[in-house]
């Protein structure tokens, strides 16, 4: 009798097993079969990879949720439309949609959002969603929240999940990390030169073709000796400078380490990157420069004249120089044409340009990315909470690209947004949207991975290189006495860890 | 009974004379009707630093005769009072003096000829004034806009008007400066050509302020040195409405020039005026226009470097006159 129960309850459990695994399997590839919920197959699974959020979070529509934004005040309006105003539409078309969530934003200065992250993380008081530029260090932390159950590989019917080709591939480069995604990728920056096309056309310069290919330093060197020739007996006052660059702290040298591949000082490891031929290379391009007489005298104060000399066509090529100094080139064209306002008898034809690399070599063009990304935060708010940020982060990276591209010349994320938000206007010709284009194909962001790395080389660029720079730039440092001098530095920064 | 007398005499002598040295000391301790009132609260009478403290001088007959814009301001108000029968030229001369006497005798004064402040007051027989009160403010941040073109000093409650004044600005040669201050002090003024109540600003190139006048009919002209006039019944209301930081905006043309120096916190100008309005039109928050380069535009000058790519020193060279558009 016993035996014969025994038998029975050992059939009903085999076969409730073999439904259970049949209608799992089903699940699992049909999901929409099943509403989200933690015992749904798809999100069982995420939780043994290691991804607590996914699209099968269920959110409980009679609870009330809060989210927290940290953003940068964006300085810029267009009638009356500003960077609020569109955070607030973002914030209305989520709640639409849940009205359940409250959203409150801050939004900090130009370039401190950074800091405050740094800080609010070390406190673990991340806010929900902070988007800035992108700092891998973050994520050490264990706060971010990773997003690969949101990207997919080929589009989903069944679940809102992204095609990672919607995204340009070096966004989600700069957003990874340990085969993770960390951020919605939202915009992308190009470090550049600029140049005056009409000047270096009289030089020689193929500007299109340097547009596309880029320039080494002997390029730069035969511009300058050509500009040298022509400028012959002309009195200082109104001579042309074929470089005039931003001497300040470390920012040429940076541009031009990271054309070599070099972009970070130290490597994760703690190796000093720049030392060698290919730190001397650039500095003894520089020195070259100012040995034939390239830059304005006094070297070191030429940054002060930097616009002046560019405006009255008297710099060929100025340097380095952001999104903003399109934005300046735009500004200035419209108070020269709508106020007829006399723009000077010199001929000025803005144009951005690859930063040179060695001689011999290939250049590499380095880009910044912002993005959005998702923290949790201890004791405030768990996994629906996250997905909740998660699906308005992802909302929010998409908007603030397109409104920002029609602002600043930066290249949105998503390839198709490029149609719609990215302006020609903001780029004063094909040539220069062409080569905005083609580095934010090709380029890559240096970020320290580890916040020690990332806070050794603050160190070493405030305290040793840039005031090596200063001297450089006054000529009383070398390039050989510039990298030994540097070599110790990182050496006894190194074994003081 | 003689020495009774002596001493009765001696006695009232010293009494007379100790009395009349101390006469004008008990006359100066007694308030007379119509003039200034004790101050009741804490104030502190001080005479106002203002750019309009030319003295008003006494007028009189004199050789050589007196001359000057008083003397022809003085002709002026004779004629139109019906006193004055000659040429306003300016000159304290026999029939100005006539007339002057021919005033006094006309208000009850002695007929002395000497013009004084006094007599400016006597002179002001403007309309009669009926000012309608102000009820309760409501709650609410109290500003002053003064509009130095069409002469308009206006109360508010946040962006509600309460009340506007009439005034009078600065002259031709002595404009109003235009900007955005606010109330650093306020005085019970002694009178003249203050008039009864002062409230200076935090103008950094001279000391301006509003204050009332000893010559209403100069209300509704360009009249003062740059301060801003008001009728004293008028500013004496003002004075109890408004306090201590209240915001003052003169506006007018805007602050215009060029900026020739390199600008650094703890400048103050014209020119930092001018960077202010830039960087406001540039969507930078520079704070009020009220020409001091302090701490809130030095943050925005770095944010306006960082945005458009420059080092971010705080200080304005020439790559920022250029983003700006001022180059």
């Amino acid at each position: 009798m016993f035996g014969k129960a025994l038998k029975v309850a050992l059939v009903v459990l085999i076969i409730s097993l073999l439904g259970i695994i049949i209608y799992a399997t089903v699940v699992f590839n049909r999901p929409e079969l099943m509403p989200p919920g933690p015992y749904h197959p798809r999100a069982l699974v995420s939780e043994w990879q290691g991804y607590s959020v996914h699209p099968w979070v269920k959110i409980d529509p009679t609870k009330q949720y809060t989210l927290r934004i940290w953003g940068t005040r964006w300085p810029m309006f267009r009638d009356g439309y500003g960077y609020d105003d569109l955070v607030e539409e973002v914030i209305d078309e989520f709640q639409a949609g849940y009205p359940n969530v409250d959203v409150e934003y801050v939004l900090l200065p130009l370039d401190e959002v950074g800091k405050a992250m740094a800080e609010a993380v070390e406190n673990s008081t991340p806010p929900n969603i902070c988007i800035a530029l992108f700092d891998p260090s973050l994520v050490e932390s264990g706060l971010v929240v990773p997003i690969n159950m949101f990207i997919c590989d080929e589009p989903r019917v069944d679940i809102k999940a992204t095609p990672a080709t919607d995204f340009e591939l070096s966004s989600l480069q700069a957003v990874s990390a340990d085969n993770r995604l960390w951020a919605w990728p939202s915009w992308i920056a190009v470090k550049a030169w600029a140049g005056n096309a009409a000047i270096l056309r009289e030089a020689g310069i193929d500007v299109e073709r340097v547009m596309l290919y880029g320039w080494s330093y002997e390029d730069i060197l035969t511009m300058v000796a050509t500009l040298r020739a022509r400028e012959a007996g002309v009195p200082e006052q109104y001579m042309t400078y074929g470089l005039v660059l931003d001497t300040t702290a470390t920012h040429v040298l940076d541009t031009l380490m990271e054309a070599t591949g070099r972009g970070l000082v130290l490597s994760e490891d703690g190796d000093l990157m720049w030392q060698g031929e290919a730190i001397k290379s650039s500095l003894s391009f520089l020195e070259d420069v100012k040995a034939i007489k390239g830059f304005p005298e006094p070297v070191h104060m030429m940054t002060e004249r930097m616009l002046e000399l560019f405006w009255t066509g008297r710099a060929a090529v100025i340097g380095p120089v952001g999104p903003g100094f399109l934005r300046h080139v735009r500004e200035r064209q419209d108070r020269i044409t709508g106020s007829g306002v006399f723009s000077g008898k010199e001929t000025v034809e803005p144009v951005l340009l690859p930063v040179p690399h060695p001689t011999g070599g290939m250049g590499s063009r380095c880009i910044t990315v912002h993005a959005a990304a998702i923290f949790t935060c201890p004791g405030k708010g768990g996994a629906d909470t996250a997905y909740l940020a998660v699906r308005l982060a992802e909302a929010l990276a998409r908007k603030e690209a397109l409104w920002l591209a029609g602002e600043l010349p930066v290249v949105p994320a998503r390839t198709e947004d490029r149609q719609h938000g990215f302006e020609p206007v903001t780029v004063p010709d094909g040539a220069s949207r062409r080569f905005l284009l083609g580095a934010a194909a090709s380029g890559r962001m240096y970020r320290n991975l580890s916040s020690e790395m990332k806070e050794k080389e603050r160190i070493l660029r405030e305290q040793e290189i840039s005031p090596m720079m200063n001297l450089f730039w006054r000529g009383t440092l070398n390039p050989d006495e510039f990298e030994r001098r540097l070599f110790e530095s990182a050496s006894h920064a190194t074994k003081n860890q | 009974m003689c020495s009774r007398i002596l001493w009765s005499a001696i006695v009232f002598l010293t009494i007379l004379v100790v009395t009349a040295l101390n006469l004008p000391l008990v006359v100066s301790t007694v308030t007379f009707p119509g003039s200034v009132e004790a101050n009741p609260g804490n104030y502190q009478i001080t005479v106002p630093k203002c750019e309009c403290s030319s003295a008003y001088r006494s007028l009189y007959l004199t050789h050589p005769h007196l001359r000057g814009y008083d003397v022809a301001e003085l002709q002026e108000r004779l004629l139109s009072l019906g006193f004055f029968r000659g040429k306003v030229d300016g000159v304290f001369g026999v029939s100005t003096d006539t007339a002057v006497r021919e005033f006094q005798k006309a208000v009850s004064m002695e007929p002395t000829g000497l013009v004084t402040d006094s007599i400016w007051l006597r002179m002001a027989t403007g309309p009669s004034r009926t000012l309608p009160a102000i009820a309760e403010l409501p709650p609410g941040e109290r500003r002053i806009t003064v509009d130095v073109n069409r002469l308009v000093l206006t109360l508010y409650v946040e962006d509600e008007v309460i009340k506007k004044y009439p005034i009078a600005i600065g002259k031709w040669r002595t404009p109003t400066p235009i900007g955005e201050f606010v109330i650093i002090s306020k005085d019970y003024a002694p009178g003249g050509a203050f008039g009864t109540r002062w409230m200076g600003l935090n103008v950094p190139w001279g000391g301006y302020g509003i204050h009332g006048t000893n010559k209403p009919w100069s209300i509704g002209s360009a009249a003062s040195a740059g301060c801003i006039r008001m009728f004293n019944e008028d500013v004496e209301e003002l004075f109890e409405l408004v306090t201590v930081k209240t915001q003052v905006e003169i506006i007018g043309e805007e602050p215009g020039g060029d900026i020739t120096r390199a600008l650094k916190i703890g400048d103050m100008g014209h020119d930092v005026q001018v960077l202010q309005l830039y960087l406001r039109r540039g969507a930078f928050d520079a704070g009020p226009l009220d020409g001091r380069f302090g701490a809130r535009v030095e943050a925005a000058v770095r944010e306006m470097q960082k945005l458009y790519g420059l080092s971010p020193t705080g200080r304005v060279g020439v790559n920022e006159l250029y983003v700006l558009g001022l180059r």
